[in-house]
């Protein structure tokens, strides 16, 4: 059944309340059990559904030719020899402070992928993509590792790229 | 991504045009402002339900129709909310100063009067301002259910109806993100977000053209909000 204005009428005014105070972002619409169905889902969300070609080097026949071919961002982070201009783009989309309100994702999600892109350059490529100091980034994997939430897959390339870092 | 409309809710007049146009503008404010008068007539004077309607009725009929009462108001000077409020106030303590006077019984109607003058402390013109605040909510949600409608996006509805309004409202548990995903069928992660901060920016939205009805400007209308917050956070929670 729909909710409606009789609705307000029966509510406790206290909780009525904040409806005047609404967050603007979507970071507190998610309990911690949820952003883990949120990262699987991004996960499988299509690489050309956040990113576009020309947002970078890249396009996406060749992401199709890949092999495996590179169709989602799990299919980009877990490869073997993701391409590192569309790490680049995923990094950009994603980075923190940087994403525009046409694609919003919670702040906890983007630091996944935006990590996610340092830490999958850095592994299959030795690059760092990235200006962050070393303790800066071994700081953010950290802290995603710290998460309960963190899907499997993630938390093996952020311990790999926090090993191979403390290593160097 | 599927594109949001942007918003443009518009009524066709402010409730302060309204005002200004006297005689014909009053069946809107009779309809939005009732409840509230009538729950400060009831709790703080004192008045039966249905004595408070018909005093409502001959206050609408008398002050505001044959005086054109609100034509005098100055909306530079206070809240129209308040000034409403003054007004019945001042309407019911002369209506029980006249019974007074009609029957001739210097006993009774004594308390009467004392009782029509006496301060708010019992709470009723709290309860005024927690009605009010209820009936611009009412009406912000119906008005952004209707652009939603209008602008033929049920999603929007539906995932501020699932994670925002029957949560808070009706004490609902949270539809899950997954559910969420297969209900709307969101593409993307980006998009499900991009929707619920739609949802959450049209009410908003929508709660301030309410309030511009009667607020002069932007900045009243921002003030008027922070009002009605602090008065549904600390007043009373009774409820109709």
């Amino acid at each position: 059944m729909t909710v409606g204005p009789e609705d307000v009428y029966r509510c406790n005014s206290r909780s009525l309340a904040t409806l005047l105070r609404l967050p603007e972002s979507c970071d507190d619409m998610f309990t911690p059990a949820e952003l883990g169905q949120v990262l699987e889902h991004q996960l499988r969300v299509a690489i050309t559904a956040d990113l576009r070609p020309g947002d970078g080097d890249w396009d996406e026949a060749a992401m199709a030719r890949h092999n495996p071919p590179i169709r989602n961002w799990a299919d980009l982070l877990f490869h073997d020899h993701p391409p590192v201009p569309v790490l680049l783009a995923a990094k950009a989309f994603a980075k923190p402070g940087q994403q525009g309100s046409q694609t919003p994702l919670p702040l906890e999600i983007a630091h996944c992928l935006y990590y996610g892109a340092i830490a999958a350059a850095f592994l299959r490529h030795g690059q760092l993509i990235t200006t962050l100091a070393t303790s800066d980034l071994m700081m953010g994997f950290q802290m995603l590792l710290n998460r309960a939430w963190l899907a499997p897959r993630l938390r093996d390339l952020f311990m790999s790229a926090l090993t191979k870092l403390d290593k160097e | 991504m599927s594109d949001i409309p942007v918003l443009a809710v518009n009524f066709p007049t402010t409730r302060w045009t309204l005002v200004l146009q006297g005689r014909a503008g009053l069946g809107p404010i009779y309809q939005q402002y009732r409840e509230p008068l009538k729950a400060f007539l009831v709790r703080s004077r004192r008045l039966r339900p249905d004595v408070a309607d018909d005093l409502l009725q001959q206050f609408f009929a008398d002050k505001l129709l044959q005086q054109d009462v609100l034509t005098q108001v100055d909306k530079r000077k206070g809240k129209f909310r308040s000034f409403l409020l003054q007004v019945l106030k001042r309407f019911h303590l002369n209506t029980v100063r006249h019974d007074r006077a009609q029957r001739r019984s210097p006993q009774g109607p004594i308390l009467e009067i004392e009782s029509a003058q006496e301060s708010d402390r019992d709470n009723g013109a709290d309860l005024f301002d927690v009605m009010w605040a209820r009936e611009a909510l009412a009406s912000a949600l119906v008005l952004a259910k209707n652009y939603c409608d209008e602008c033929r996006r049920p999603d929007i509805w539906g995932v501020l109806e699932a994670r925002v309004l029957g949560p808070t409202l009706r004490g609902e548990p949270l539809v899950s993100y997954e559910e969420l995903i297969i209900r709307f069928g969101f593409d993307s992660v980006a998009q499900a977000c991009n929707v619920m901060v739609t949802g959450k920016r049209i009410l908003e939205r929508a709660v301030r053209q309410v309030i511009s009805q009667y607020a002069s400007n932007e900045e009243d209308v921002d003030e008027e909000i922070q009002s009605l917050f602090e008065i549904l956070r600390h007043g009373p929670a009774e409820l109709r």
